[in-house]
């Protein structure tokens, strides 16, 4: 049976703080999840999350994502995979914080690619539909065999932003036996 | 470390109930996370759950594929989705929903959830929602549709709390 153990955790509870970090990642489990709700402090209606892996270079990764807002489907394939998904900036509904669970798995592998599963929900107006209140689901790769993912790290585009207060990031590791 | 996806609750029907609830949940968690594998015992129907027994300030998105197309949806609704809003859950097969629900026990923002469910006949099914209540959730009822429509006896709900240390 796969039992979740909480590696490590991130709460903004006394404000608004620039990025989330998480190092010395133990090698010990085989997958990583990590569940966020969070909350970005700039003023329009979303933003985006970044998460970068093993330093804080938010290094292209390949991706393809799958996103509705209720009228319409839509996706793309690229490689601005850093960006972990859109979600509410303070300029959205009160009180409402993004949730993303990630995924990822054979975090500490050295033999394959590692993974990654996302998803993700911004819900903005009480009236939907509305182009600021939609769900994400995105596959991500680390393509990288022989490295073991150590650290991560999590910010709002580009740092023009920060994670406002009651952001929380927990980060579990995840063992198959 | 200690484990920490500590289950809080099961239930399985030993026959055909209306609804499921779990209650007086332990606010010391930091997600709760249900895994569901049920049966209507009627077919054509939704499955939803509604917090603190409240059928208020539900919004929702589903994204999902059926035997015959994509299909997406966005509301306000009474209830939350768990599973299926175009088919119809089928009576013939069991289907499962895995629904993780963040900031229950904060008083500061809103609860959200992310659901994957879904069968291998009828849909596959990804679902969120907000409710529009900063109230600590302290009971979850799980439920088929409305008016009468009843979960199937074997139907299991197991409740799980992600703790924080």
């Amino acid at each position: 049976m796969a039992t979740y153990t909480l590696i490590a955790s991130s709460i903004a509870t006394s404000g608004a703080v620039a990025s989330v970090s998480f190092t010395g990642i133990p090698q010990t489990y085989t997958d990583l999840a990590v569940l966020a709700s969070w909350r970005a402090s700039s003023a329009g209606g979303d933003n985006q999350l970044q998460m970068s892996i093993n330093d804080t270079s938010y290094a292209n990764r390949p991706n393809v994502y799958l996103q509705a807002d209720g009228a319409t489907t839509g996706g793309s394939k690229g490689n601005a995979a850093w960006i972990v998904g859109g979600g509410n900036a303070n300029g959205s509904t009160a009180d409402v914080f993004t949730p993303t669970l990630i995924y990822i798995n054979s975090y500490s592998s050295t033999d394959k690619y590692k993974p990654i599963l996302i998803d993700s929900f911004m819900s903005q107006a009480a009236a939907p539909p509305s182009a600021y209140s939609y769900t994400e689901a995105v596959a991500q790769n680390y393509e990288n065999t022989s490295t073991t993912i150590s650290s991560l790290y999590f910010r709002i585009t580009n740092g023009t932003s920060n994670l406002m207060q009651y952001t929380s990031f927990y980060l579990y590791g995840i063992s198959n036996s | 470390m200690p484990l920490t996806y500590n289950k809080l609750a099961t239930y399985t029907a030993t026959s055909s109930v209306a609804n499921i609830t779990f209650s007086s949940i332990s606010s010391a968690y930091t997600h709760l996370v249900l895994n569901i594998n049920a049966q209507p015992t009627s077919a054509g129907q939704t499955m939803f759950m509604q917090f603190n027994s409240t059928a208020s300030d539900y919004s929702w998105q589903m994204l999902n594929r059926t035997t015959a197309s994509e299909a997406r949806n966005v509301t306000s609704d009474t209830r939350a989705l768990l599973c299926d809003y175009t088919a119809g859950i089928p009576t013939t097969t069991w289907t499962t929903a895995i629904a993780h629900i963040f900031g229950y026990n904060s008083t500061n923002y809103q609860t959200t959830y992310l659901v994957r469910s879904g069968n291998g006949s009828v849909i596959t099914d990804m679902n969120v929602g907000r409710w529009a209540n900063t109230a600590v959730v302290n009971s979850i009822t799980i439920f088929i549709g409305s008016g009468g429509n009843q979960l199937a006896t074997g139907t299991t709900v197991t409740l799980y709390g992600l703790a924080k240390a």
